[in-house]
């Protein structure tokens, strides 16, 4: 192969991955410019970890905001289980402003990355109204939850026993993109539930799986959900 | 989100060729067409009511038959529920380059790769680069177009190649008995002129041998595949008797055999093709059932829906402006008011391609802005159908459920690939929420 052939053959590549293949080297060194957009990459991933939820947003979509038992980020880290539970004094607060046994629970959380939600919430949370309420579902007091690990549901469903719940979570960022959203969903969520009653629908940002899409389908899969009186790998879809 | 793939297809039975049977030079002959038809779908052990999809493609010259439509008609109410009838020059080029392998050929090499599929009549030619045709052109070649006895007696020219035969001073008439060499020469020559269009460009006369005249020079080509009858008979050994070139009572061999030794005399690679004679039939069973995404916002009792014009508008994600679209749309809407004057129902379907990125309010502002002229121009229509380019149709559906008024039928897919002024049959759902679809693009540029 001529190196011309190699550098087209090497862009078709490219195209079907945003992984960092074919970025060259100098010496026994990467080029300063793939190096800098590492640390960079590197950098928005660690900020998505550490950083927090503009509160101003979620003032705008009027929801409230309680804490798990994670008490600091560092302690978030290494405590995923205290992710998982709410404080006492969350649990206190969601009993008094929110209505009990509602068809559908929405609750929003940081999870591992608040710029998952900065950038992506403007768009799920309202397509994800809409999407319910054409299903004619009613929709229970939608809140915040800071600290929250994915299982933080079972523990809301305890209090709240909706029939079904979404979860939008901040995911683990990756070197690719800082700030992807996932929703879990399940069906009347309690403490001891199996992993495999959970569904998921992950990597909704900018350039993953769209936002709108997402929410669109989440009110057909909830509409499932409550249809079957069950969630997981036992859904009939 | 979830995506649905045709993961396999087969052949399951293949019929044996006929001649199409015709009543006089004009007409094709409905009966033993249908008898024929009858035939071979119980030699196949089926039953019409088997068939869920079916593809009618009346080819070449047959095309061109005056009852060629009522054909068409009369074999879509009879092959199967849901029957797709097309036929033209530039779709069977590509429907040909699917069915032999050169589109997927494509997809495996850099360069472009051109089928050309020659039958009786024509030659029709695709050109493919990664998987995607991107030029089709048409010549009035093939087997059938001079037909002489073993003996070498002219019995038919056909009109279309008359002009091209005068122009390079070939003295051919009916009822003559022509010689060996000159046959041979002919036929070298009308492989020549065609070739040429794919080798260094055009030389004398050769555009007397196009079904319409093309407007700019082919791009350089890499491989090229033959298909068809006469693709068939391409690596068959020189004929070196009347008997042997006359035997189906035409030129077929020949042709066949003089093509072959100017591609080897040129730069040109022959690929083999993967089908010949059924080649553009193959295509078309490729070509016919394609699935929507996986999410979408459908009626399925309205399902199937056949034939809708599709007109689409283009949205690029990062200039997107309210105001600009809404003209746009509104120009589109105009021009399928004034394209379609039949009063059908749904219209057409508006295409929305571009738009990689949709957030919440610009799908909110789509929404509405197609809604109110779709109403202006469209006031008696109770079904609207939108297909999306990209993965966002069960929301925009949801959006357009909104924004139209009490009672509108909102059908909306995606992840299909069009191009303006295409045809869509959209047919029933084939796995979880995903539709079969079938684009039929005829226009070509």
């Amino acid at each position: 192969m001529t190196d011309e052939n190699i550098a087209n053959h090497l862009k078709s590549l490219k195209k079907y991955t945003p992984a960092r293949i074919g970025v060259g080297r100098t010496g026994t060194r990467p080029l300063t410019k793939d190096f800098l957009s590492f640390r960079t990459d590197h950098a928005a991933a660690v900020d998505a970890v550490y950083g927090e939820v503009s509160s101003k947003l979620i003032e705008e979509l009027d929801l409230f905001s309680v804490e798990t038992c994670y008490e600091t980020k560092d302690h978030y880290l290494k405590r995923p289980d205290k992710g998982r539970i709410l404080s006492e004094e969350a649990k206190t607060i969601i009993k008094e402003k929110c209505t009990p046994n509602p068809q559908v629970q929405i609750v929003v959380s940081d999870g591992l990355s608040a710029s998952a939600i900065d950038e992506n919430i403007l768009d799920v949370y309202p397509a994800l109204l809409d999407s319910l309420s054409m299903y004619g579902l009613n929709i229970g007091t939608p809140f915040f939850v800071k600290g929250g690990r994915v299982a933080c549901m079972d523990d809301i469903g305890e209090i709240l026993a909706p029939e079904a719940f979404i979860l939008l979570i901040g995911e683990r960022p990756g070197l690719v993109c800082a700030h992807s959203l996932s929703a879990y969903m399940c069906y009347q969520p309690k403490k001891g539930m199996k992993e495999s009653d959970r569904m998921v629908i992950s990597n909704i940002h900018r350039s993953g799986t769209p936002a709108i899409e997402a929410a669109a389908h989440m009110g057909t899969l909830i509409s499932k959900m409550l249809d079957q009186k069950k969630s997981g790998v036992g859904l009939v879809i | 989100m979830p995506a649905c793939q045709i993961m396999d297809r087969s052949v399951i039975y293949a019929s044996q060729m006929y001649k199409t049977p015709l009543i006089t030079e004009y007409e094709i002959d409905i009966n033993r067409l249908s008898d024929i038809l009858a035939f071979e779908y119980k030699q196949a052990g089926l039953m019409f009511e088997n068939v869920q999809a079916g593809a009618v493609i009346i080819t070449g010259e047959t095309a061109q038959k005056q009852n060629a439509q009522t054909i068409i008609n009369y074999l879509a109410e009879r092959a199967g529920d849901f029957v797709v009838a097309t036929a033209g020059a530039d779709l069977e080029g590509i429907l040909a380059g699917k069915g032999s392998g050169a589109k997927k050929r494509s997809e495996e090499t850099e360069g472009v790769v051109a089928n050309i599929d020659i039958g009786g009549g024509t030659a029709n030619a695709a050109l493919f680069q990664n998987g995607k045709a991107i030029r089709t052109l048409t010549f009035h070649v093939g087997g059938r177009l001079i037909r002489l006895t073993e003996q070498g007696e002219i019995k038919y020219i056909s009109n279309y190649i008359r002009p091209w035969l005068q122009a390079n001073r070939f003295d051919l008439q009916v009822g003559h008995t022509v010689s060996f060499e000159l046959l041979k020469e002919v036929c070298l020559c009308m492989s020549k002129s065609m070739l040429s269009y794919f080798m260094d460009g055009p030389i004398t006369s050769a555009e007397k041998l196009l079904f319409s005249s093309i407007s700019s020079p082919l791009p350089q080509l890499k491989e090229i595949i033959f298909s068809g009858n006469i693709g068939k008979m391409i690596h068959k050994k020189e004929p070196d008797s009347f008997k042997e070139v006359a035997k189906f009572g035409d030129i077929g061999p020949m042709l066949a055999y003089t093509l072959n030794l100017i591609v080897k005399e040129s730069s040109l690679f022959v690929k083999l093709a993967k089908e010949t004679s059924r080649a553009t039939v193959i295509g078309a069973g490729m070509q016919n059932t394609e699935l929507s995404g996986a999410t979408v916002f459908v009626n399925e009792q309205l399902l199937p829906l056949k034939n809708i014009p599709i007109l689409n508008v283009f949205i690029d994600s990062e200039k997107w402006e309210s105001q600009v679209f809404k003209v746009e749309v509104d120009k589109v809407m105009k021009q399928a008011k004034q394209l379609f004057v039949e009063k059908k129902d749904p219209p057409f379907a508006l295409g929305l391609s571009g738009l990689e990125y949709c957030s919440y309010k610009m799908l909110q502002s789509i929404a509405a802005d197609i809604c109110t002229p779709f109403k202006k121009y469209f006031p008696y229509s109770n079904c609207m159908v939108v297909i999306c380019e990209n993965d966002m149709a069960k929301a925009m559906g949801q959006a357009l459920k909104i924004y139209s008024s009490e009672g509108m039928q909102i059908m909306s897919i995606d992840q299909v690939d069009f191009t303006y002024g295409d045809y869509i049959d959209l047919g029933l759902p084939a796995a979880g929420e995903a539709i079969s679809i079938t684009v039929k693009t005829l226009a070509f540029g």
